[in-house]
C-alpha cells in the first residue's frame, strides 16, 4: 500500500474533499488523513479552504429547515488539491442532509 | 552534558508532545531530578536519575517533537543532535496507543538512528476504551525491540519497564530501520557516502535529510550529487525522493498499527462494522448499484407493505367522509347541489390524500431511516464519484441530498456554488428529480394500474428522473455551458443506529406536510372544480350545462389531440386538465382529476347518500386489512415482484380501490399510456414556484429554456414510450413518431452547440447571457 500516492491521487482526482471523506473512501483513521494531508500541504502541493457553516446550511434549506444541523462552529474544512489551477472558488457542500420538502 | 553525573548509562525518553512523556520521567526519576536549559538555547532540559535494578541510570528528558528530520526548530535540533551523539545508550520511545499509528512515525526515525531502542506502548486503557486490543508480542516482534504496555498516569507497567530496561541495558536490541524503494536506498547510499563525517548512522541521517529536504547541503559538490541522486529517483520512479520517504514511513506506520492494534469490544467492534460498510457503500463501482439496490427496496417494501392498510385507508375514509358526510347533510335537508360539494368535492379529496398516507408514510419513513443512519450522504459521494468518472457532473446529489424533498430548496442550494457555469447545471438539473408532491400522482396511478408491482414503477420513475437530470447537465455541458465539473464536498457522518425519535420526527414532519398542504391544495381544488357553474359554449351561445360540455371540457378536448400520441384518448380530457393545472403545483395534477371525476359521477353520489350502510362500509374496510396482509405475506417469496416484471397485461387492470377518482382513472388509460402520462408528469415544468426560483438564480432566458425543454422531453419521453409499447398496432405512424422525435431531439442538440459556439466566440458571461 502506498497511502500518502493514493491519497495524492484522489483527491487530484476530486480536485477537493473534506477528511471525513478521504477517510472514508480510504478505510484509514482521519488522523492518518489529515497527517498526510498535512504533509502535502508542506509540500505545497494542497492548500486548506475553510467553508463557513452558514453557507451552505442556509441556503440549501431555505432559511427555515429543521432538519440542517452543522457539526462545529467552525464549519466544514475542505482540502484542495492546488495542481487544479481550474478548480472554482467554492465547491459544492451540505454539512448535513436537510430533508424537508418545501 | 550527560557526563556531569558520572553514571554509565544513558537513557534518552523521547515523544511526540502529550504522549505522557513528563509523567512517565517523573515516574522513573522520582524526586533526583535536575531542570536546566540546553546549552547555548532557552530550551528547557531536564535530567534525572533512574534506579534500574539497582544499577543508577541517567534519564534525560528530550523536548517533545513530531519528527527529528526538519520543520521543527530548536527543540527538534536538541533532539536531535542529542540522540546522534555516541553517548546515549538507550532511546525510551513514548508512544499513545490510542493513537498509535500517528505516534510511530517519529519511531520510523528514531530507528534510523541506529541506538538500542524501548518502546513504551503509553496510555492502553484509552487504547481499550477506544475498543483497541494492544498486542504487544507482535509489535515487539516486528520492531525487533522490548515493548512495554503501560499507563504512566497510574504507574501500572512500570516495574515491567524497569526489567525492560536492565534487561535491554545489558544486552541492547538491535532495531531494523525502515527499508526504503531501492532507488530511495541508492541515493541514501551515495549521499551517506558523501557525507564523510560521522558514524555510519549519523551519516545515513544526515542523507536522509538532505534527500527530504529537510537540511542544506553542507557543500556545493554535495549540492551537485543531490539534484543527481533526486533526478536518478525521480527517473526510475516517477515520484520525488521526498514523497517516496514520507510515503514509506506512513506506509509501514499504517501496517504496523493494524497489525499491532486489534479492533475488539463494542467500540471496535463497530469501527469494523463501519469500515467493512464504508468498504461497500463507497465503492467505486459497487456504490451506486448499491445505492440503486436500496432505493428499490424502499420504494418495493414501501407500497407492498403500504398496500396492507391502503384499501383500508381508502375505505375507511370513503365512507365517513364521502357517505357518512353526504348522508348527514342529506338528512338535515340541505339541497343536493351543497351536499355534493361538500361530501364529493371536499370529502372525496380527502379521501384521495388519505388513501395514500400507508405508503408514502412508509417512503418517507424509510427515507429517514437512511438518512439518519448516514448512509445517505455516502449514497451521494459514491454517485458523486462514480459520475465524475464517467465525465458527468455529480451535482444532481444536491436534491437526494436534501431528500427528495421538492426542487425549490434545491435550487436555492445551488446558490453556494460560485462558479456561474456549474450553478446553471445545478440548477437546470434540479426540475427533474422527483419531489414528495409527484410521489402522490406515481402513487395514485400505481395503485391503480400497477398494484403488484407499483413500487417498482415508482422507483423507475425516481432512477428515470435521476437520469434525465444528469444527460441534462452532460448534454448542457458538452454544447451551450461549457466548463469544467465541480467537486461535491461533505463532511460524512459516522455511520449510526437510527434513532426511533428522530427517524418518527423527520418522517412525521414530511408527512405532515404532505397531508395538510398537499391534502389542502387537493380539497381546495376539488371543491373549486366542483363548485365552478359548468359553463360551456353551446349553439345558443354561453350556457350553464354539465361538466362534460362545461368550458374545461371543451378548451381541454381541443388540446387533447396533442397528448394523442403518448396515449391520451379525447374521453380522458380530464388527464389533460390535469396537466394543465398542475404546471401550477403538481399536487394539482391529482387535485384536479378528482374533483373532475367526482363530479362526473355526482348523480352515482347522491344515490349513495341517500341511504349508506356506513357500518357494512367500515366492516368491509377492515376485512380488506388481513386480505391484503396475507397477499403481502404470501408475495414473500418474491418480494421484488420480478416475476410480474414484464408479464404486465392490459387486462391485469384492476384495482382494489374504491374511491372514484382511482375507478375513473383506470377507465380512462392503459398501463401503458398511465405510464407514459406519468413519465410525461415527472419531466414537465415541476411547479410555478419551482420556476420562480429558477428564475431568480438562472434568469427568465434559462427559465424559459427549462420550461420548454422539460415540456419537449416530458411530451417526447411519453410518445416515445407509448409508440414504442403499441408499435404491433401501428408500425408506420410509430415509426414516424419516433423518427421525428429523434430529429427533434437532434436539432436541439445542434441548437444548443450552435449557442455554446457563439458564446464562446463572442466571450460572453453566461451570467451576462441570461440576465
Amino acid at each position: 500500500m502506498k497511502p500518502l500516492f493514493s491519497l495524492r491521487d484522489r483527491l487530484r482526482e476530486q480536485g477537493m474533499a473534506t477528511a471525513s471523506q478521504l477517510a472514508a473512501a480510504m478505510g484509514l483513521p482521519r488522523a492518518t488523513i489529515e497527517d498526510m494531508l498535512a504533509y502535502w500541504q508542506r509540500r505545497g502541493r494542497v492548500e486548506l479552504v475553510a467553508l463557513g457553516a452558514g453557507d451552505g446550511c442556509g441556503s440549501a434549506c431555505g432559511g427555515g429547515c429543521a432538519g440542517c444541523r452543522v457539526p462545529s462552529e467552525s464549519g466544514v474544512t475542505v482540502y484542495r488539491w492546488r495542481a487544479s489551477d481550474r478548480a472554482p472558488a467554492l465547491p459544492v457542500t451540505f454539512h448535513r442532509l436537510a430533508t424537508l420538502p418545501r | 552534558m550527560s557526563g556531569a553525573l558520572a553514571v554509565p548509562a544513558r537513557i534518552a525518553l523521547v515523544g511526540n508532545p502529550n504522549c505522557g512523556k513528563t509523567t512517565l520521567f517523573n515516574l522513573l526519576t522520582g524526586a533526583n531530578q535536575h531542570v536546566g536549559n540546553w546549552p547555548g538555547v532557552t530550551v528547557e532540559q531536564r535530567r534525572g536519575v533512574a534506579s534500574v535494578h539497582g544499577v543508577k541510570a541517567s534519564v534525560v528528558d528530550l523536548p517533545g517533537v513530531y519528527s527529528l528530520l526538519g520543520g521543527g526548530g530548536t527543540d527538534q535540533a536538541v533532539a536531535r543532535e542529542f540522540l546522534l551523539d555516541a553517548n546515549v545508550d538507550l532511546v525510551l520511545n513514548i508512544v499513545d496507543a490510542s493513537n498509535l499509528e500517528r505516534h510511530l512515525a517519529l519511531t520510523a526515525e528514531l530507528l534510523e538512528t541506529g541506538k538500542p531502542l524501548v518502546l513504551v506502548l503509553n496510555m492502553v486503557d484509552e487504547a481499550k476504551a477506544q475498543g483497541l486490543e494492544p498486542r504487544t508480542a507482535d509489535l515487539s516482534a516486528a520492531l525487533g525491540v522490548p515493548v512495554v504496555p503501560m499507563v504512566a498516569r497510574t504507574g501500572r507497567g512500570k516495574q515491567d519497564l524497569l526489567n525492560a530496561l536492565g534487561d535491554a541495558l545489558k544486552a541492547p536490541p538491535q532495531p531494523a530501520p525502515i527499508r526504503y524503494p531501492e532507488a530511495v536506498e541508492d541515493a541514501l547510499g551515495t549521499l551517506s557516502e558523501a557525507l564523510g563525517e560521522g558514524g555510519d548512522a549519523r551519516r545515513r541521517f544526515g542523507a536522509l535529510r538532505l534527500l527530504d529536504g529537510a537540511a542544506e547541503a553542507p557543500s556545493s559538490a554535495v549540492r551537485e550529487l543531490l539534484g543527481t541522486v533526486r533526478a536518478r529517483v525521480a527517473a526510475a520512479t516517477d515520484e520525488e525522493a521526498a514523497d517516496l520517504l514520507a510515503d514509506a514511513r506512513f506506509g509501514w506506520a499504517h501496517a504496523l498499527a493494524g497489525h499491532a492494534m486489534r479492533r475488539g469490544g463494542r467500540v471496535g467492534s463497530r469501527q469494523r462494522v463501519t469500515d467493512a460498510l464504508d468498504r461497500i457503500a463507497l465503492h467505486d463501482w459497487l456504490g451506486v448499484p448499491l445505492f440503486l439496490l436500496v432505493l428499490y427496496l424502499v420504494f418495493v417494501v414501501s407500497f407492498s407493505g403500504g398496500n396492507i392498510f391502503l384499501d383500508f385507508f381508502d375505505q375507511a375514509s370513503a365512507a365517513l367522509l364521502i357517505n357518512g358526510v353526504g348522508h348527514a347533510l342529506y338528512e338535515v335537508g340541505l339541497p343536493a347541489w351543497f351536499v355534493s360539494v361538500i361530501a364529493g368535492g371536499l370529502g372525496g379529496g380527502l379521501n384521495l390524500v388519505i388513501s395514500f398516507i400507508p405508503p408514502i408514510g412508509l417512503t418517507f419513513l424509510f427515507l429517514a431511516l437512511l438518512d439518519d443512519s448516514g448512509y445517505m450522504a455516502r449514497a451521494a459521494y459514491a454517485m458523486d464519484r462514480l459520475m465524475r468518472r464517467l465525465g458527468l457532473p455529480g451535482n444532481a446529489l444536491v436534491p437526494m441530498v436534501i431528500g427528495f424533498g421538492c426542487n425549490v430548496p434545491a435550487i436555492m442550494g445551488s446558490r453556494i456554488v460560485e462558479d456561474p457555469r456549474g450553478r446553471m447545471l445545478t440548477v437546470l438539473m434540479q426540475p427533474f428529480m422527483s419531489c414528495s408532491a409527484r410521489l402522490t400522482i406515481y402513487m395514485a396511478f400505481a395503485v391503480v394500474f400497477f398494484r403488484s408491482d407499483g413500487g417498482q414503477v415508482v422507483f423507475l420513475l425516481y432512477v428515470l428522473g435521476i437520469l434525465v437530470a444528469l444527460l441534462t447537465a452532460w448534454l448542457l455541458g458538452k454544447t451551450a455551458v461549457r466548463g469544467e465539473a465541480l467537486p461535491f464536498v461533505m463532511e460524512l457522518p459516522p455511520y449510526r443506529l437510527p434513532s426511533v425519535q428522530s427517524v418518527l420526527v423527520q418522517s412525521w414532519q414530511r408527512l405532515k406536510v404532505f397531508m395538510f398542504r398537499v391534502g389542502r391544495v387537493i380539497a381546495v381544488i376539488g371543491l373549486v372544480l366542483f363548485i365552478l357553474p359548468g359553463i360551456g359554449w353551446t349553439s345558443k351561445g354561453l350556457q350553464s350545462t354539465d361538466i362534460n360540455h362545461s368550458l374545461l371540457a371543451q378548451g381541454s378536448r381541443a388540446l387533447v389531440p396533442l397528448f394523442e400520441p403518448m396515449g391520451i384518448k379525447q374521453d380522458n380530457w380530464p388527464a389533460v386538465s390535469g396537466l394543465i393545472a398542475g404546471a401550477a403545483a403538481k399536487e394539482i395534477v391529482i387535485g384536479t382529476l378528482n374533483g373532475i371525476y367526482q363530479r362526473q359521477n355526482a348523480a352515482d353520489l347522491m344515490e349513495a347518500y341517500r341511504d349508506p350502510d356506513i357500518g357494512a362500509q367500515l366492516r368491509d374496510a377492515a376485512k380488506t386489512i388481513p386480505a391484503n396482509a396475507l397477499t403481502f405475506i404470501t408475495t414473500l417469496n418474491d418480494p421484488l415482484g420480478l416475476s410480474d416484471l414484464g408479464s404486465k397485461q392490459a387486462a391485469e387492470v384492476a384495482s382494489g380501490a374504491d374511491s372514484a377518482t382511482l375507478k375513473a382513472i383506470a377507465a380512462g388509460f392503459t398501463p401503458l399510456s398511465a405510464f407514459a402520462y406519468l413519465v410525461f408528469v415527472l419531466l414537465y415544468v415541476p411547479c410555478a414556484s419551482t420556476m420562480g426560483a429558477l428564475r431568480r438564480e438562472v434568469g427568465w432566458g434559462w427559465m424559459v429554456f427549462s420550461t420548454l425543454y422539460g415540456i419537449g422531453l416530458g411530451w417526447g419521453a411519453g410518445t416515445l414510450i407509448y409508440q414504442v409499447g403499441t408499435f404491433a398496432q401501428h408500425p408506420q405512424s410509430s415509426w414516424m413518431w419516433i423518427a421525428g422525435i429523434g430529429v427533434a431531439f437532434a436539432l436541439l442538440v445542434a441548437g444548443l452547440r450552435l449557442y455554446g459556439n457563439r458564446q464562446q466566440g463572442s466571450g460572453g458571461s453566461l451570467l451576462g447571457a441570461t440576465s
